[in-house]
C-alpha cells in the first residue's frame, strides 16, 4: 500500500481492528513501524488470511489482536469490547475467547510436561474445578484433533511435528474460544502433513463454530483456507478481497508479483531471465514516502511518492490501495462505502 | 566472471563420459537408538550440463545423499558405502586431503541457511576471494576484481561497496546471493544446491532460482537441486528423483514424470499440495500417517502403510526400482494408471482404508 483507509470495514463484525499501529524501538533511537495504520474486520465464522513476505507485519498484526504486545494506538474491538481499553484483569478474562496457534509446534510445547497436562493447562485456570471433568474434556479434545487419547501421558518429544501441531490445536480449543489466531501453523511441516492440518482446521472450524485469523506466507495455503485475504506489505494493507477473486484478478502490482513468484508444479513453466534481481524490502525504520511499495513498483510515478493511496473498492468486496491498480476502478464503487458480507 | 573458468568448463565438457555416476550409494548413522539407514542403495547418472532435482520430505535422505557424495558427513558415526565417480575419479574412497582440492574448485555447494553458512566475522569479499586465491593462485588484486564481478553477476547492487560488508549487513536474499557467488567463484563443474531457497521469501526465492538456472545454463554447469517442493523442480530440472525413506522411489525426465506419475507416493505428494488455481476451501488429499522410522523401517515397500493401492505383496516384498526403458524408473508393484492398481484401489476404498479415501477426495476434486 500501501495505504490506509477503512472503506472495507463491515457492520456486525466479530472482530474489528481500526487504525492499528505497532512500533518497536530499535538501537540508535530508531523506530520500526511494524504495523502502520491498518484496519480490517472478520465476521463470525469467517477465516481471514493475512499474507505477505517476512517483515510485512502479518505476525505482529496477529499478536496485536491479542494485545501481545499492546498496540501503540488503534482499536481492537472484539465482540463489542475494545481490548485496548481493558485493565489487565479484564483482558485476562476476555482472552479466554481468543487463542493462538504458533509456527513451531515443537518449541511451543513444554518438553517436560505430559501432553494431557499441556492441553489441560487452560482448564486448570479457567475451566471446571473438577479434575475428572477436566480429564474427560482433554481426552475429547485429543480425539477431536485426531490423536489417540491413550497417548495422553506421553511427552512432546515422542510425537512428530504434525502431531505436536495437533496438540497445540487441542490446547487452543479446550476453552472453546470464539477466535483463533493461527500464526504460520503449517509452514514448519512437511507438505504431506501440512494437508492433514489444513483439513483438520477446516473441520474444527465447522464443528466448533470458529473464526480464524490465518497468518501465512504461502499464497496457495492462504487461498485454500481463507474466506477473505488481506495482502500486507511493510506494515500496510495493499489489497483485500475474496481469494477466488484476488488470485484471478489481482488489482495491486504487489499481489501480482507475489502470485507470479509462486512456484508452479508445471515442467513447462519457462525460466525467467528477467526476474533475477531486485526485490529487497526497504528498511522498516525508514519506509518510503507515499506508497511504501513504490520503490519496487513498475507503475510508480510522482504521485506515489507524495500521496499515500487509500483503500478503495474496485469490485464488490474487492479493495485495493493503489493509485494505478491493475483493474479499472468504477467511480460509483470507489467512492461510496458499501457493506459487504 | 573470469575467462579462465569458462575455459575449464568447456574443455571438460568435450569429454563424453557422464560427469557424475553414483552406484549403490548407502549411508547409515550409528546412534544410541540403533542404526539409521538414511540413504539406501541410490544410483543415478548425471550428464554434463544437466540438472537433477532430488525431491523428498524431511528425513527422506535427500540432504544426506548430496552430503555423502561430497564427503561432508564427517561425524564419526556415519558410514558410506557404494560408489560415486566424479569425472572418472572415485570420491567415496578418496583421502580427505585430496577432497579438499575438489571442494570449491570442482564441486561446490549452496546450503539452505545463508546466515549459518557464511562466517559472521569475516567480510563477504574475503569469503569469496578465499577460494580464488587458494585454488587458482590469484593475486589479491586479481581476486578482488573477480570477487566484485561475481557479486555483480549474482545481482548484488553496488558490489564495490558490498565487497567490504560483513554478512549481518546483508538481507537474507543478499546473503544467499553471496553464498552463490562463493560457490561459483572457481567455476565448479558440479554444484549441489541443498534447499537453496527454503529460508527465503517467495519473491526472493523466485529470483534466486532464476539466477541459479541462468548461471547453470550460461556456464554449462551440472547441478543437483535438492528440495522438498515439487513446484521448485518442475520448471528448473532435466530429471527428477523422488526419494522416500532413503531410497529413490521414482526417477524420470522432468516432463515425463509430471505427465505420467507411476509411483503412488509421487502422486500423493503432488495432490496434497494446495494449488493456487484451486478454489478456496478445496478439500486437500492429505497423505495419512507420517514418514517411517528409519531405524525400524516397515518391511516391504516403505510407503505401504500410507499408500492407497497397498496390497499384501507390498507389505512383504520391497519392489525394486525398475526402468521402463524410456528413462522412467519407479519402485512399485501396483503403479498408478495400471489395471492392477485400479483393482487394488477399489478394493482398499471398499474396505475404508484411510489412504484410499484420501485419494478418492483428490479424484473427486479433479472431476468437479
Amino acid at each position: 500500500m500501501a495505504g490506509t483507509g477503512d472503506i472495507h470495514l463491515r457492520d456486525n463484525a466479530l472482530l474489528r481492528v481500526k487504525d492499528l499501529n505497532v512500533r518497536f524501538p530499535v538501537s540508535g533511537g530508531r523506530v520500526v513501524q511494524a504495523v502502520s495504520g491498518i484496519s480490517f474486520d472478520i465476521m463470525k465464522g469467517e477465516t481471514l488470511g493475512l499474507v505477505g513476505e517476512s517483515g510485512c507485519g502479518k505476525s505482529t498484526t496477529g499478536r496485536a489482536i491479542l494485545q501481545l504486545p499492546k498496540p501503540n494506538s488503534g482499536e481492537v474491538v472484539f465482540d463489542g469490547v475494545d481490548l485496548t481499553e481493558l485493565s489487565p484483569n479484564e483482558l485476562r478474562r476476555q482472552r479466554t475467547a481468543l487463542q493462538m496457534i504458533f509456527q513451531d509446534p515443537i518449541s511451543s510445547l513444554n518438553p517436560r510436561r505430559r501432553i494431557a497436562d499441556v492441553v489441560a493447562e487452560p482448564l486448570r485456570v479457567w475451566g471446571p474445578s473438577d479434575r475428572r471433568e477436566q480429564q474427560l474434556k482433554v481426552e475429547a479434545m485429543l480425539e477431536a484433533v485426531g490423536l489417540d487419547p491413550a497417548a495422553k501421558n506421553r511427552r512432546p518429544h515422542e510425537f512428530s511435528g504434525g502431531q505436536c501441531q495437533r496438540i497445540s490445536i487441542a490446547r487452543a480449543l479446550v476453552l472453546e474460544p470464539k477466535l483463533i489466531i493461527c500464526d504460520e501453523p503449517v509452514s514448519a511441516l512437511d507438505v504431506s502433513v501440512q494437508a492433514q492440518i489444513l483439513n483438520l482446521l477446516e473441520d474444527l472450524k465447522v464443528q466448533y463454530e470458529l473464526t480464524l485469523v490465518f497468518v501465512a506466507h504461502d499464497l496457495a495455503v492462504v487461498k485454500n483456507i481463507s474466506d477473505r485475504v488481506a495482502v500486507m506489505y511493510l506494515g500496510k494493507i495493499c489489497e483485500v478481497a475474496d481469494p477466488d477473486e484476488l488470485y484471478v484478478r489481482p488489482a495491486h502490482p504487489y499481489t501480482e508479483l507475489l502470485l507470479g513468484s509462486s512456484p508452479v508444479p508445471d515442467p513447462n513453466h519457462p525460466l525467467d531471465r528477467e526476474m533475477v534481481a531486485g526485490g529487497e524490502l526497504p528498511s522498516p525504520t525508514n519506509p518510503p514516502s507515499g506508497c511504501r511499495y513504490r520503490t519496487r513498483c513498475e507503475r510508480a510515478d510522482e504521485q506515489c511518492a507524495v500521496l499515500e493511496p487509500q483503500l478503495r473498492q474496485v469490485r464488490e468486496g474487492h479493495f485495493v490501495a493503489c493509485h494505478h491498480p491493475l483493474v479499472d476502478v468504477p467511480v460509483s464503487l470507489g467512492e461510496t462505502r458499501v457493506a459487504v458480507g | 566472471m573470469t575467462d579462465s573458468n569458462t575455459t575449464i568448463s568447456q574443455v571438460s565438457s568435450a569429454s563424453d563420459r557422464p560427469l557424475l555416476e553414483v552406484r549403490g550409494l548407502s549411508t547409515s548413522f550409528h546412534t544410541e537408538r540403533g542404526t539409521v539407514a538414511a540413504v539406501s542403495d541410490v544410483s543415478f547418472t548425471l550428464e554434463r550440463g544437466k540438472t537433477l532435482g532430488v525431491v523428498g520430505e524431511s528425513g527422506s535422505g535427500k540432504t544426506v545423499l548430496s552430503r555423502s557424495i561430497m564427503r561432508l558427513n564427517t561425524s564419526g558415526n556415519a558410514e558410506t558405502t557404494g560408489s560415486a565417480v566424479f569425472d572418472g575419479e572415485e570420491l567415496i574412497t578418496k583421502p580427505m586431503k585430496e577432497m579438499k582440492n575438489l571442494w570449491g574448485r570442482d564441486i561446490a555447494m549452496v546450503f539452505q541457511d545463508p546466515m549459518t553458512s557464511l562466517n559472521p566475522v569475516v567480510k563477504v569479499g574475503r569469503q569469496i576471494t578465499e577460494h580464488l586465491r587458494h585454488h587458482l593462485g590469484f593475486s589479491a588484486a586479481e581476486a578482488k576484481a573477480t570477487g566484485i564481478e561475481l557479486l555483480r553477476s549474482v545481482r548484488i547492487p553496488e558490489p564495490e561497496e558490498r565487497f567490504n560488508n560483513y554478512p549481518y549487513q546483508f538481507s537474507g536474499g543478499m546473503r544467499q546471493r553471496a553464498c552463490i557467488a562463493i560457490a561459483l567463484a572457481c567455476g565448479p563443474r558440479l554444484l549441489f544446491a541443498d534447499e537453496p531457497t527454503t529460508a527465503l521469501d517467495v519473491t526472493v526465492q523466485h529470483q534466486i532460482l532464476n539466477l541459479l538456472g541462468m548461471h547453470q545454463k550460461d556456464r554449462f554447469m551440472t547441478m543437483v537441486l535438492v528440495t522438498h517442493d515439487l513446484g521448485v523442480v518442475a520448471g528448473r530440472t532435466d530429471e527428477v528423483a523422488v526419494m522416500y525413506a532413503g531410497r529413490v522411489v521414482e526417477k524420470a525426465p522432468t516432463s515425463l514424470l509430471f505427465s505420467e506419475i507411476k509411483m503412488p507416493y509421487t502422486q500423493a505428494l503432488l495432490s496434497s499440495i494446495p494449488k493456487i488455481v484451486d478454489t478456496k476451501h478445496t478439500r486437500l488429499a492429505a497423505i495419512p500417517g507420517r514418514p517411517p522410522d528409519l531405524i525400524n523401517p516397515p518391511s516391504g515397500c516403505a510407503f505401504s502403510p500410507r499408500c492407497a493401492y497397498v496390497q499384501d505383496r507390498c507389505r512383504e516384498e520391497r519392489p525394486p526400482l525398475a526402468d521402463m526403458g524410456n528413462g522412467h524408473s519407479f519402485a512399485c508393484w501396483f503403479p498408478v494408471g495400471s489395471d492392477e492398481s485400479e483393482r487394488a484401489y477399489a478394493h482398499n476404498l471398499a474396505a475404508g482404508l484411510a489412504s484410499a479415501v484420501m485419494v478418492d477426495v483428490g479424484r473427486k476434486r479433479v472431476a468437479s
